[in-house]
């Protein structure tokens, strides 16, 4: 099956171009909405723009990894935490200082990672494009064949951080007290 | 071209997480601006990747997102415990550090 056709690299840049936009779209809209709900909506179409970007890409183990973990579970988590949340309620004013601080920060974290940008544009690293996709089994089946070879040690590691993740935010949710207590529910 | 397009939209939205963590005050959108910078990064990742056709970028970036999915439930539990104690959504009033 021929996945790299001429008219495939039109559709390609046309969608890259897209959804490039719409991650950039879902950002602002992420920092710039007062209504968390509405934040974690942007945050939405910022991560079903990305994982977009990864299908045009080729990648598309990441792509469908990326919308099922982070537009299917992270964001919905989000709303749920959300829901535990008082609107508009910020009533002390910040410490005059900080927000020039902050945004002192951001701009030279801006500037030099532009600066960075444009050194890489200078150098035509990435002029070359993207290489020639593989068939998705293939792509997968390569994926897999790495984990359990090379990248074993991560992989497993990945794991075990899994599972004190999941013992820690039950431990933190719940609290200390409620273990000197077993079975007493508050 | 396009890869470079990609790599710049990454950067942008590092800049804008980075703003929404330095400028906002809800720790929740400060959590979802981590999350728009953790997933620059990868954007950044999976681009070179596919530019240098190695597999290497792609796995380091499924990895990422299992580190980011432990570091979501964490942050979110912590939220909601600081929150129970203190019912307020916001972080320059979150002072205490005590246990």
């Amino acid at each position: 099956m021929d996945v790299n056709g001429p008219i495939i690299g039109v559709i390609e840049n046309v969608v890259i171009g897209f959804f490039g936009f719409t991650a950039i779209i879902g950002a602002l809209i992420l920092v710039l909405q007062k209504n968390p709900v509405r934040a974690a909506l942007g945050l939405l179409l910022s991560m079903v723009s990305i994982g977009m970007l990864f299908l045009a890409e080729g990648a598309s183990f990441v792509g469908f990894v990326q919308l099922m973990i982070y537009a299917g579970a992270i964001v919905i988590l989000f709303l749920f935490a959300v829901m535990h949340f008082p609107l508009g309620r910020q009533k002390r004013p910040r410490l005059p200082h900080m927000d020039a601080i902050g945004f002192l920060g951001v701009v030279v974290l801006g500037i030099t990672m532009l600066i960075n940008l444009a050194l890489i544009f200078q150098s035509k690293l990435l002029a070359s494009g993207f290489a020639p996709r593989l068939h998705p089994n293939i792509e997968v089946k390569n994926i897999g064949l790495r984990f359990m070879d090379d990248w074993i040690y991560p992989f497993e590691l990945i794991s075990v951080l899994l599972l004190v993740g999941v013992i820690a935010a039950v431990y933190i949710t719940r609290g200390p007290g409620h273990l000197k207590n077993p079975g007493g529910d508050e | 071209m396009m890869a470079f397009y990609v790599v710049a939209v990454a950067v942008l939205l590092i800049i804008i997480g980075a703003a929404g963590v330095v400028l906002r005050r809800n720790p929740l959108i400060i959590l979802m601006s981590i999350e728009l910078m953790l997933n620059g990064a990868n954007l950044i990742l999976v681009t070179v990747d596919r530019v240098s056709n190695t597999l290497d970028g792609t796995l380091f970036a499924t990895m990422l997102i299992g580190i980011a999915a432990a570091e979501v439930a964490v942050g979110l539990a912590m939220v909601v415990r600081i929150f129970r104690d203190e019912p307020v959504a916001d972080v320059d009033d979150y002072h205490t550090l005590n246990g």
